[in-house]
């Protein structure tokens, strides 16, 4: 507390000098936060192109503190310049009366003023090398001004004083010659206040002031280097990322342009493929019927190899408008009340020549409690219809194909609610399996079957047909209805696809179609 | 380069590169370590207490030439983690010449030639031309085993252009030696574009000992000044 007693004694500048530097503060935290633009605005450019200001390295108010706690201790006072001549702090002890005495006489003041501004910003040769410059007041006070610099660079510098120097035994003579009845005995009376001391001593505190400011300063270099370098790297990080983004930007809308086209282009060639089709089959069809008249046995064979291949075609080219609807998202899920009974005999009427010629079995199991369904029946009819021919694709002769069809209660796996860590709702679901004894899938392969275009044998001299959609219709579809589908195999024995359909979706829904 | 007339001085700025880890802020801080210590003692320590330099450390070496010009040069490392590229290239910006400090060791090939492609291309962003600024190559970690071998290091070095440095940095070893070589191919560029020693009244010698001064450096087979 004896520390804050004897604080009075140090002279602080008056307080709307630290209102004018609260505001430099505010100035300069404007300056920390503003972006690059801000600062090339500014016209400060980067930190490492430009000098540094020593009000930008000093926190002015803290460092005005360690600057009392100085002056307290050694009875002298402290100013700080910048190479500007900007006063950046003034801590005063005991002079004031002296000074006062001397600034109400004329001559005085203006003496005075012109000491101030060489003590402020005199080019004195010494101080770029370093070394401290003594300046003696007309009144016989004593000056010390010491450089402050970094890295080469002349800062600022700090004024020590006055003090009076140990010989002085009277004013200066300048003081003789004041007019206006100018008391040279009370000035001197007034120096009672002010320290006395040889120009040792006070060298001795400007080291020790010095090593101080020193570390201040270089400390304050390297943080605020850092600060600005951070700033500025943040600055330019995030030009160049907005660039990229622009870029990436422009590329996609050029690539959702080029899918649309793709797509309204699949749908366009499907349909100018059909139309053509359509009059084989039925020219076909109308030289089996002998419409144009009797054909040997052979000629009806060979008519009858026409339609069917034409036939085969026309799926091909049917699903692959299909694909490419699901692909646009252009299908709506139709809610209305069906039966799955129904669905399968449709499908299964479908198939069986192509069962019947490959010499395969299908066996159809449907639980008594699977009642009336709600869904989209084509679609529906569609799935199996897929199911069923990708089954009695890869089955060799001889095999057989299940179809079982039960309720089922169980929790969501792929979809919706799924893999959270606390598992899904359970919920009520129509099943079908469709179980073959065919070829198998890899284990490997298994996640991509799902996939458009995609056949597990992708050489050119694979053994099965077919471009690959069905399957991924069949995803799209139950997707669209909201129930899942999955497929287990045991590569060489047979495959299961499975399919859950809720009994009553709530809504039509629309579903996208897993690319390649 | 950038001269000040009004204050006759020049600065000039040497960028310490490379991989992380390779040595670069050990580099100055051997530098450091040979100031003449009533500079050092108003210097803060560089040292980052074993911290990976986060953005960059600053030498900065400074000397007065007898027609009055202040030589005022910048040591500047940049950070060697990849992720600080945009840091990399800001420090880059205007350098006058480039210390390429490598790591000798023979896991760091990747790092190194990475950190070297990185370099080139970041001096080419901010419009310098890679094949013409003066550097040097420093094969620093020398007394790790599995290094590059001596023999390997001197092929290396007919290889490129950038004259080669080997170096125990941690040790102060071939530190002085690698500025030594960046400054004198620092100097005869300048003398090559500027005409430096008629223009500023310094010859390569006095800009190798003032540097040195500072430095507190004796230079292998250089006397000093006067005795001659």
């Amino acid at each position: 507390m004896i520390g804050h007693r004897s604080l009075p004694v140090v002279e602080t500048e008056a307080e709307e000098e630290e209102e004018e530097e609260g505001t430099g503060d505010l100035d300069s935290m404007h300056a920390e936060f503003a972006t690059g633009d801000e600062l090339r605005s500014q016209n400060k450019g980067s930190i490492l192109e430009r000098k540094v200001e020593l009000g930008e390295l000093l926190d002015i108010k803290s460092f005005r503190e360690v600057c009392a706690s100085f002056v307290e201790l050694y009875k002298i006072g402290i100013k700080i310049f910048d190479v500007e001549g900007t006063k950046l702090v003034d801590v005063r002890v005991g002079n004031g009366d002296w000074c006062g005495y001397i600034f109400s006489n004329n001559e005085g003041r203006a003496m005075c003023t012109t000491l101030v501004g060489k003590i402020k910003m005199h080019p004195y040769a010494p101080l770029d090398q370093g070394e401290v410059v003594e300046q003696d007041c007309f009144s016989g006070l004593r000056y010390l001004i010491m450089p402050i610099i970094y890295g080469g660079d002349l800062l600022g510098r700090v004024v020590y004083g006055p003090f009076i120097p140990d010989h002085l035994q009277r004013p200066g003579d300048a003081t003789k010659s004041f007019g206006d009845g100018f008391d040279l005995d009370r000035l001197w009376g007034y120096g009672e206040k002010i320290r006395r001391a040889n120009d040792r001593t006070i060298r001795k505190i400007i080291i020790n002031f010095r090593q101080v400011i020193d570390t201040i300063v270089a400390i304050a270099f390297r943080a605020l280097m850092t600060q600005h370098l951070h700033l500025e790297s943040i600055t330019s990080g995030y030009e160049e990322l907005a660039e990229t983004n622009r870029m990436l930007r422009t590329t996609l809308d050029r690539q959702k342009e080029l899918d649309r086209m793709k797509t309204s282009f699949l749908a366009m060639i499907s349909h100018e493929l059909r139309t053509p089709l359509t009059s084989i089959i039925g020219y076909s069809e109308m030289l089996t019927e002998g419409m144009a008249g009797d054909m040997s046995v052979e000629q009806k064979e060979y008519v009858g190899t026409i339609r069917e291949k034409g036939e085969q075609l026309l799926e091909l080219i049917s699903s692959l408008l299909d694909i490419s609807k699901i692909d646009a998202g252009a299908f709506d899920i139709g809610l209305e009340p069906y039966s799955m009974r129904d669905a399968i005999a449709v499908s299964q009427s479908s198939v069986a020549p192509a069962l019947k010629k490959k010499g395969l079995t299908l066996n159809v199991k449907i639980a008594s409690d699977v009642g009336e369904l709600h869904g989209d029946y084509k679609k529906i009819v569609q799935v199996i219809t897929n199911l069923l021919s990708n089954a009695l694709k890869f089955t060799p002769a001889g095999g057989k194909i299940d179809v079982s069809v039960r309720m089922f209660e169980t929790e969501r796996r792929y979809s919706g609610d799924a893999g959270g860590r606390f598992g899904g709702a359970r919920e009520k679901f129509v099943r079908v399996d469709v179980s073959d004894t065919g070829i198998g899938i890899p284990a490997d392969k298994i996640e991509q079957v799902f996939k458009a275009f995609y056949q597990v044998d992708n050489s050119f001299t694979r053994e099965y047909g077919g471009v690959g959609l069905g399957l991924a219709i069949v995803k799209s579809f139950v997707d669209a209805h909201g129930g899942e589908v999955w497929v287990e195999s045991n590569e060489g024995s047979g495959t299961t696809f499975s399919i859950l359909l809720p009994p009553r979706p709530e809504s039509g829904g629309r579903a996208g179609i897993p690319s390649r | 380069m950038q001269f000040n007339v009004n204050q006759r001085e020049l600065l000039l700025k040497i960028v310490y590169y490379g991989p992380a880890l390779s040595g670069k802020t050990t580099n100055l801080q051997a530098l450091f370590q040979l100031l003449d210590p009533q500079t050092r003692g108003r210097l803060a320590t560089l040292d980052t207490k074993g911290d990976r330099t986060l953005f960059f450390d600053l030498l900065p070496v400074h000397f007065m030439t007898r027609a009055g010009i202040k030589v005022n040069i910048k040591l500047f490392t940049v950070p060697g983690q990849v992720v600080h590229e945009q840091t990399r290239r800001l420090v880059l910006k205007g350098t006058d010449a480039c210390v390429f400090v490598a790591d000798s060791q023979v896991s760091a090939t990747r790092e190194n030639n990475e950190s070297y492609k990185n370099m080139q291309a970041n001096l080419k962003a901010n419009g310098h031309d890679p094949e013409k600024i003066p550097s040097v190559i420093q094969f620093n970690k020398r007394d790790l085993p599995n290094v590059r071998t001596d023999q390997e290091l001197d092929e290396f070095g007919k290889g490129g252009r950038e004259p080669i440095f080997k170096a125990v940095a941690i040790r102060g070893e071939g530190v002085a030696e690698t500025l030594e070589g960046i400054l004198k191919l620092l100097w005869r560029s300048l003398e090559a574009e500027h005409s430096f020693s008629r223009r500023f009244q310094v010859t390569e010698r006095e800009f190798l000992d003032g540097v040195f001064k500072v430095l507190k450096y004796k230079r292998a087979g250089v006397q000093p000044e006067g005795t001659q």
